[in-house]
């Protein structure tokens, strides 16, 4: 699975792979979070959340989670769109964790202050 | 006597000219007496940017009356005409232009001069077109302006397009593909374009100069400094930069408001607070607190761009 953070709008964003153990726990985490029907994925300029493709959902679809400010939208192929509840942001912080070590030091920098708010 | 007033610009004084000859007015206000439907006596709400219609003025009431029009009716063309007759009589109008004097003007005020440069202009106006084009006029000039080597002109002709953000959103590799830049250039790439990778120079630091030099390295003009007409489309485009993050562009768009795209997410015409952007000088841009500047886009630097 690939990790990205939607961060710029001219620039293109940091990415960086998820190892296997990484991607098990994320779709472990995934079936954890409770269905939700509030709350929206951020928009506009500056950081908008994460952006993880390739996420292996119950069925093994590709899918694609949208990690932000608290919810998680959920694309899988074929079973359109649900929305999750991430409490405490959890796995927002648990995902822009992953990212030490596999991007640049200026990106650190930025996730690390994202992690500070 | 006559004035007839064309309603095309929204930072300027129109242009108005008067018919003095009264078998002229007469003629021609019979014409329209005739097609009363596409008359109305008052300005229409819907706006935008480009010829809107045309102020008539009549300005003696013998005229007025023997022909059973109001004193000042307004006559809908271009985008907003009301029937097709409607273009015939906006064409005839414009074709005044040669027979008639200059309106009256508040002494000192800056008008177009009634010739045949404005008289081709309003026609062009007429055609119905998607995008419209229009002079850009620097309306200060300022001492630092002055003193800049490249004298910036007092008029530029630009274009606008209409909002097409469907364009842009609809498809998901368009919409992951293109990037800001793409979209105050107006040309899909599908590379997520960078300034000045099109040049062989790309930006090297995330500030104003170093983004400009490259977007103007691109082939993009600061604005005032015009392209000729053969490098139409002709955009008037804003950058702005989060120092040390990233930058950020906004293109001008016919509806009078300014359109852009935040990276791979879609086209909008809000700012970060919801509000439509009048203004990216002056609208929320989050992070992107440097405002850099206005620039003109044009045919051959949209093309270079990658």
């Amino acid at each position: 699975m690939r990790a990205e953070v939607d961060l710029f709008s001219g620039r293109p964003n940091p990415t960086w792979n998820l190892t296997a153990d990484e991607s098990a726990e994320l779709v472990k985490r995934l079936k954890t979070l409770p269905e939700t029907k509030e709350g929206k994925i951020r928009d506009g300029l500056g950081y908008r959340g994460i952006v993880v493709t390739g996420t292996a959902d119950e069925v093994s679809d590709s899918a694609t989670a949208v990690v932000s400010g608290g919810i998680v939208l959920v694309r899988a192929s074929g079973r359109g769109e649900r929305l999750l509840a991430d409490s405490g942001r959890a796995l927002e912080r648990w995902l822009l964790g992953t990212a030490r070590g596999r991007v640049d030091p200026e990106i650190q920098h930025l996730i690390d202050q994202l992690l500070g708010q | 006597m006559l004035q007839i007033t064309a309603d095309v610009f929204s930072g300027r004084r129109n242009p108005a000219w008067v018919i003095t000859e009264e078998q002229e007015a007469r003629t021609t206000l019979k014409e329209f007496a005739k097609e009363r439907n596409s008359l109305t006596e008052g300005t229409p709400a819907e706006g935008g940017l480009g010829l809107r219609g045309f102020v008539i003025d009549v300005l003696d009431d013998e005229l007025a009356q023997d022909l059973g029009l109001a004193p000042s009716v307004y006559l809908a063309a271009g985008a907003h005409a009301r029937s097709t007759r409607a273009s015939e009589l906006a064409e005839r109008l414009i074709g005044l232009i040669s027979r008639a004097k200059p309106a009256p003007t508040i002494t000192g005020e800056e008008v177009l001069p009634l010739d045949e440069t404005l008289r081709a202009f309003l026609a062009q106006q007429l055609e119905r077109v998607g995008r419209i084009s229009m002079p850009d006029v620097r309306e200060e000039t300022g001492v630092a302006e002055k003193a800049r080597k490249i004298e910036a002109a007092a008029v530029c002709y630009i274009e606008f397009a209409a909002y097409n953000p469907g364009f842009w959103n609809n498809d998901p590799v368009v919409r992951q593909n293109n990037n800001c830049y793409n979209y105050a250039s107006n040309w899909r790439t599908n590379t997520f374009a960078q300034p000045g990778r099109g040049c062989g120079q790309m930006y090297t630091a995330l500030t104003c100069p170093e983004v400009t030099r490259a977007a103007l390295c691109d082939g993009m003009h600061r604005r005032y400094d015009c392209f000729p007409d053969s490098e139409r489309p002709r955009y008037l485009v804003a950058l702005v930069v989060a120092p040390g993050f990233d930058y950020h562009w906004y293109r001008k768009l016919k509806e009078g408001f300014w359109g852009h795209k935040p990276g791979s997410t879609p086209v909008r015409n809000v700012d970060n607070s919801g509000n439509i952007i009048s203004d990216p000088a002056t609208c929320d841009r989050g992070p992107y607190t440097h405002f850099c500047g206005y620039f003109y886009g044009c045919n051959s630097q949209r093309q270079r761009i990658t």
